[in-house]
């Protein structure tokens, strides 16, 4: 069974290639705002979905808790607890901002995860296609693309 | 003595350095892992060849309460191994040859035989860890050998 | 005995062909002090001994040889050694592949016992 899925195909190979050298349970690639790019390693569509806005929630207020202590946002944020770590970075494409939201457990390491990380943000910045002017999103199209996106992700 | 690696000697009787012993009749299907039984001496404890897939090809290894833990050990082994091999590959260090652990009550040598397969010799602590790396050059010697013999 | 992190690395350091000694948290496989030659990099000696360090241990208690006091990782054009030290540190070395393994084990592991 695959457990990487992606709504951007150009994010599975840097994305499998990280998983495989990091050995993270999961893995989350999504953008600021919390839309999943891709994901490894989640079963469930409300897993997903819940874990990508806590994610970028918290990116958004250390971000803002960094300027207010020193004026540049933190480039990754780890927390570690006794059986899993949970690491968060971001990374700066030339078409966008990404956020990285990885679950380790003691067969990975927040060290190994740090390392890889930069591979993957080089392997990203590499495979993403320029920037396209933005397209309105239209409430009649929300759905249809939301639901796409679902079934991407978990493929059903 | 050294004895020189040939089909019909057993791996323990050139990892041992001790005089061959003839082939033993070959054994009933599913009992081809004890071609290196009878050679306990030495502060041996057991050598394995294992493939990447960390699955074991043929030896015995004896744990430390007398129980036979070569297919456990084989598991570990290949994640042991592909973290070696990327270790030394990411530090630039080129191919790794030998892994030496100094345990409590035990020394391991990993060695890569050929680029499929690993071997590891347990050995007593008491045995000079320059002694163990003659002895695991001498068993990649022949794990090469047996392995070319394997192929249909 | 106790050594400063700079002290201690220095010992390992002064050994011709190490290129660089480290003090790494094994289980996070983060750097604790560095002392390195330009082109070493830290992070990934750190994160890379650590993960080999724990999957070694797995195999030597599996074997029941207890748990590894000593790590040495011979390569074609290298070598990689690790000690570990109480409350879960390693002292780690990158050599060359000609170092004198057993003066390196030999200060390593009187590292170990007093740097922490």
């Amino acid at each position: 069974m695959k457990l990487t899925r992606a709504v951007e195909p150009w994010t599975v190979e840097p994305m499998e290639r990280f998983v495989n050298e990091t050995a993270a349970r999961l893995t989350l690639l999504m953008t600021p705002s919390g839309q999943v790019l891709a994901q490894h390693g989640f079963t469930r569509a409300v897993d997903v979905m819940a874990a990508a806005s806590l994610g970028a929630a918290i990116v958004s207020s250390s971000s803002e808790m960094a300027k207010m202590l020193s004026g540049s946002p933190f480039p990754a944020l780890s927390h570690q607890g006794r059986n899993h770590g949970v690491f968060l970075g971001s990374c700066d494409l030339p078409s966008q901002r990404l956020l990285v939201l990885v679950v380790h457990d003691a067969e990975s390491s927040v060290g190994l995860v740090q390392l890889f990380f930069e591979e993957l943000v080089r392997d990203l910045a590499a495979a993403c296609p320029p920037p396209e002017s933005k397209k309105l999103v239209l409430a009649a199209d929300f759905e249809r693309e939301l639901n796409e996106s679902l079934a991407a992700l978990f493929g059903r | 003595m050294v004895v020189e690696p040939t089909a019909e000697v057993p791996l323990e009787a050139i990892v041992e350095g001790i005089e061959a012993v003839p082939a033993e009749p070959p054994a009933p299907a599913g009992q081809d892992r004890t071609p290196w039984a009878g050679l306990e001496g030495g502060g041996g404890r057991g050598v394995l060849l294992v493939d990447r897939r960390g699955l074991l090809l043929r030896g015995e290894l004896t744990g430390a309460e007398g129980r036979e833990v070569g297919e456990e050990v084989a598991a570990y082994l290949a994640g042991a191994a592909h973290e070696a091999e990327r270790t030394a590959r990411l530090l630039g260090l080129g191919a790794w040859r030998s892994v030496l652990v100094e345990g409590g009550t035990g020394n391991l040598l990993l060695a890569r035989p050929t680029s499929e397969t690993v071997l590891l010799l347990v050995r007593d602590r008491e045995m000079p860890q320059g002694r163990l790396t003659v002895l695991a050059d001498r068993a990649c010697r022949s794990a090469r050998h047996w392995l070319g013999e394997q192929r249909p | 005995m106790t050594l400063s992190f700079t002290d201690a690395l220095e010992r390992i350091t002064r050994i011709r062909g190490v290129r660089g000694a480290m003090l790494v948290a094994g289980d996070d496989g983060l750097v604790v002090a560095e002392s390195l030659m330009e082109g070493v990099r830290g992070n990934a000696v750190a994160a890379l001994a650590a993960s080999l360090a724990k999957r070694l241990r797995k195999a030597c208690e599996a074997a029941g040889s207890g748990i590894p006091s000593f790590l040495h990782l011979q390569a074609e054009a290298g070598t990689l050694v690790a000690v570990p030290a109480p409350d879960g540190v390693l002292v780690v070395a990158v050599g060359d592949r000609d170092v004198n393994v057993g003066l390196l084990r030999l200060e390593m592991r009187r590292v170990a016992e007093a740097v922490v």
